[in-house]
């Protein structure tokens, strides 16, 4: 994904890319149910799967979901926010 | 022994004839490795093992922990001049090739991907090793080799793809010379079930990434073997390993995503989540990386002997 991009179109972005994960449209995803809590029926491959997609789309790396003490991913409007810093430091000039 | 079946593959698997099975495996397990050699050599070190390495610090890089797995295998096979080695599953050559450069055995690899030949052939080639060095897309419950004909056998990453654990154990029993040696590097499930065997992660990556895969418990493997008339002689845990080394991997498809989906649309995600499934459950040891050891009768290698570093410095 290419230029600056603000915070609510990251936001508008991830409910897309995690409605189509759990073949929903976007309205049906709230902001702030958790994405790895079971609520939004995202198993562990899906939300593997799902972390892969954002890092597609928007050219960044996203925690490591195997390091000890990974912090779990929150609700949607955190992994958003999470994407946002990621592609801040990215535009940054930097890196990862 | 009781057939306990483990995942849904596996039980599937348990349906089909033998015959049936064998034709699954060259099918499906070849899939993954016919993609290009090229995208591997994107993602793994630079003689391409699709393996765990061992490392000794957590900040070493890829290559270095290759090199050592490699010696180490080396060290433990302790092949010598004009032995004859069969290297089952040997992708794209890489311990084979290794050894080729490194003793003055005798080569021989099978792999069912005609990809991985060629590619191994082209490497010992240009690294003047050819003349010792014979590959073949096979399937090892077909090959038909001489009994005691050969002083060592290598799976490395191999035998997981295999369904029918007893008739390859019993073929390492009977092609083995007495003396021979047998190394296995694979994955294992704990006895005590943890985690979820059915789960769609477990079923991605056994399945729709890796065509097929068998993970049984290691005293089960090392039963089978000690019933094909093998000793064993010596098994390490790699787990912690594999989860480094798949973290390696998994910065390198990162790395060259675009490159590799240039090559292979959608190839990159695959390799990234079903190296993320991998790493999860090694980093969470529901599943277990073993290196296993064995001879067939006296030994001419003596783990005892081995070092194992001293604690505090003074001994
Ligand atoms: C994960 S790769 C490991 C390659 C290599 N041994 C290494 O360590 O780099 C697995 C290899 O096993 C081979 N393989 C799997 N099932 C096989 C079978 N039934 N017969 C022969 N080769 C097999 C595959 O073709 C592939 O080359």
């Amino acid at each position: 994904m290419d230029g600056i991009i603000d915070n609510d179109l990251i936001l508008a972005r991830v409910r897309a890319l995690i409605a189509e994960s759990v073949r929903q449209p976007a309205a049906a995803i709230p902001l702030d149910a958790r994405v790895d809590g079971g609520e939004l029926g995202i198993d562990s491959l899906g939300l593997i799967k799902l972390m892969v997609r954002i890092e597609e789309a928007f050219d960044i790396t996203m925690p490591d979901l195997a390091a000890p003490g990974a912090a779990p991913f929150g609700s949607v409007r955190e992994v958003a926010a999470l994407v946002a810093r990621q592609v801040a430091a990215r535009q940054a000039g930097g890196g990862q | 022994m009781t057939r306990v079946a483990h995942t849904r593959a596996e039980r599937e698997a348990n349906l089909r004839s033998a015959a049936d099975q064998r034709e699954h495996e060259r099918q499906a397990v070849a899939a993954h490795y016919e993609h290009s050699p090229e995208i591997f050599s994107l993602v793994l070190d630079s003689r391409l093992a699709y393996a765990t390495g061992v490392y000794e610090h957590a900040g070493e890089d890829l290559e270095t922990a290759q090199a050592r797995k490699y010696a180490r295998i080396a060290a433990k096979l302790d092949i010598r001049p004009g032995q004859r080695v069969l290297d089952v599953g040997c992708g794209w050559g890489s311990n084979l090739l290794y050894l080729a450069q490194h003793t003055e055995g005798v080569f021989q690899g099978i792999t069912l991907s005609a990809q991985q030949r060629e590619e191994a052939l082209r490497r010992a080639r240009a690294w003047g090793v050819a003349d010792r060095v014979q590959i073949d897309v096979c399937h090892v419950e077909d090959l038909n080799l001489r009994p005691e004909s050969f002083d060592a056998v290598l799976f490395s990453g191999s035998i997981v793809h295999m369904h029918n654990r007893p008739a390859v154990h019993q073929m390492v029993g009977e092609v083995l010379k007495p003396g021979g040696r047998v190394l296995i590097s694979d994955c294992y499930f704990p006895v005590q079930p943890r985690g979820d065997r059915d789960s769609a992660a477990t079923e991605y990556i056994f399945v729709e990434a890796l065509g097929y895969c068998r993970l049984i418990g290691l005293a089960e493997e090392l039963q089978l073997m000690e019933r094909a008339g093998l000793d064993i002689l010596h098994v390490e845990d790699l787990t912690r390993h594999y989860a480094q080394t798949l973290a390696h991997w998994i910065d390198n498809v990162r790395k060259h995503r675009r490159t590799i989906d240039a090559m292979a649309p959608g190839f990159a995600a695959v390799l990234q989540q079903y190296m993320t499934v991998a790493r999860m459950s090694f980093a969470r040891r529901t599943a277990l990386e073993y290196m296993i050891l064995a001879t067939k009768g006296a030994p001419t290698v003596d783990p005892g002997a081995w070092p194992i570093a001293q604690k505090g410095g003074r001994s």
